[in-house]
């Protein structure tokens, strides 16, 4: 299982890098925030905190405690500009003028900095266990990323309703109506996998990572998001062939 | 968020040529949109002509609208004369721009 969890780790490390290096050189062509919100969050997420958090949880009791507190604040501030990046993606795109999600962006922004100072905090004054970040700031984080994840889900799936209906009428396209569906059921998915790891890590502390179960919603976790930032943001073409295969056959049996 | 000119367009014209008041023509329109996946925000003069043809016309009919047909080719006559220009940055053209050229 545990080899399971490093392979998903190191898959969504690899995809997660491409799809964000493709997207900001997408936003450096068009100058647009969105693209750049989102590239920049899978980025920081995928080629920092994932490699930081593999080299930590390798060499963590042969490191320094200086170094570990170097990659603890490199992996708070990528972990940190991916929940940032990814709120802001969700404001910009769904309703820009919209108050209430202005408030929800900067509330998720503003509350994840506390944490991340108050966990780097905790860590330099060693009150975790091995430069672990510590329990209620691993609590905060998480519950700050189930928020965003289901914030961002609802979002799309809704989009995707709506797109579904234009599309019936041929006002919208099969692979952009099927890019929002995606987006919205790993981004959904993301948001129950991770309270299922809170919940482990607030009743079973010693098990995360250690156990079958936390392991498999781990890598679950890295399988779900890989699988829905490739399809989404980088759709192969045999993939993009089966959807328009699809709806000509919707469409023909009316 | 203010209504397009396409949407106040067809309602003021639906007002016109049929009995509905401000209120019906405009409750008839949206329901056509919401039914069309459509914002009355947002929506461009080619959608909204489309709309009118395979949505409105069976609203109109179902409200007891006798010519029902001619109201909504009016309607997509008047249409025409908008000008065409996307209505700024939507979710979908967003969308439709990360996934690259499909």
């Amino acid at each position: 299982m545990q080899t399971f969890m490093v392979t998903s780790i190191l898959v969504s490390t690899i995809v997660g890098t491409i799809v964000g290096i493709k997207l900001l050189l997408l936003a450096s062509r068009t100058r647009q925030f969105p693209e750049f919100s989102v590239g920049a969050a899978l980025f920081c997420y995928a080629a920092i905190a994932q490699p930081a958090l593999l080299v930590s949880a390798s060499l963590g009791p042969d490191l320094s405690h200086e170094h570990q507190m170097v990659l603890l604040a490199i992996r708070l501030l990528a972990y940190y500009s991916t929940l940032v990046g990814l709120s802001a993606f969700a404001w910009q795109v769904f309703g820009a003028a919209s108050r209430w999600r202005k408030a929800l962006t900067v509330t998720l922004a503003l509350t994840a900095l506390f944490t991340a100072v108050l966990s780097y905090w905790a860590s330099w004054n060693q009150l975790g266990i091995n430069g672990q970040v510590p329990l209620y700031a691993r609590f905060s984080t998480s519950l700050q990323y189930v928020i965003m994840f289901a914030w961002m889900s609802v979002e799309s799936l809704a989009y995707y309703r709506q797109m579904r209906k234009r599309q019936v009428l041929g006002l919208a396209d099969v692979v952009v109506t099927n890019r929002f569906g995606v987006w919205g059921v790993s981004a959904g998915a993301s948001s129950v996998l991770v309270l299922c790891i809170l919940f482990i890590s607030l009743t079973r502390p010693d098990a995360l990572g250690n156990d079958p179960l936390s392991a498999a919603l781990v890598s679950a976790t890295g399988v779900v998001s890989s699988v829905g930032w490739w399809l989404s943001f980088m759709p192969p073409a045999a993939y993009l062939r089966w959807l328009r295969r699809q709806n000509a056959s919707e469409v023909s049996h009316g | 968020m203010a209504d397009s000119e396409a949407f106040d367009q067809v309602c003021e014209l639906l007002e016109e040529l049929t009995e509905f008041s401000t209120l019906e023509s405009r409750g008839t329109v949206r329901i056509a949109l919401k039914q069309a996946g459509l914002t009355s925000a947002s929506v461009r003069p080619s959608e909204l002509a489309v709309v009118v043809k395979a949505v409105l016309n069976g609203e109109l009919d179902s409200r007891g609208v006798s010519d029902a047909d001619s109201v909504c080719g009016r309607i997509c006559e008047s249409l025409s004369q908008i000008s065409d220009t996307p209505s700024g940055e939507t979710p979908e053209s967003v969308f439709s721009r990360l996934g690259g050229a499909d």
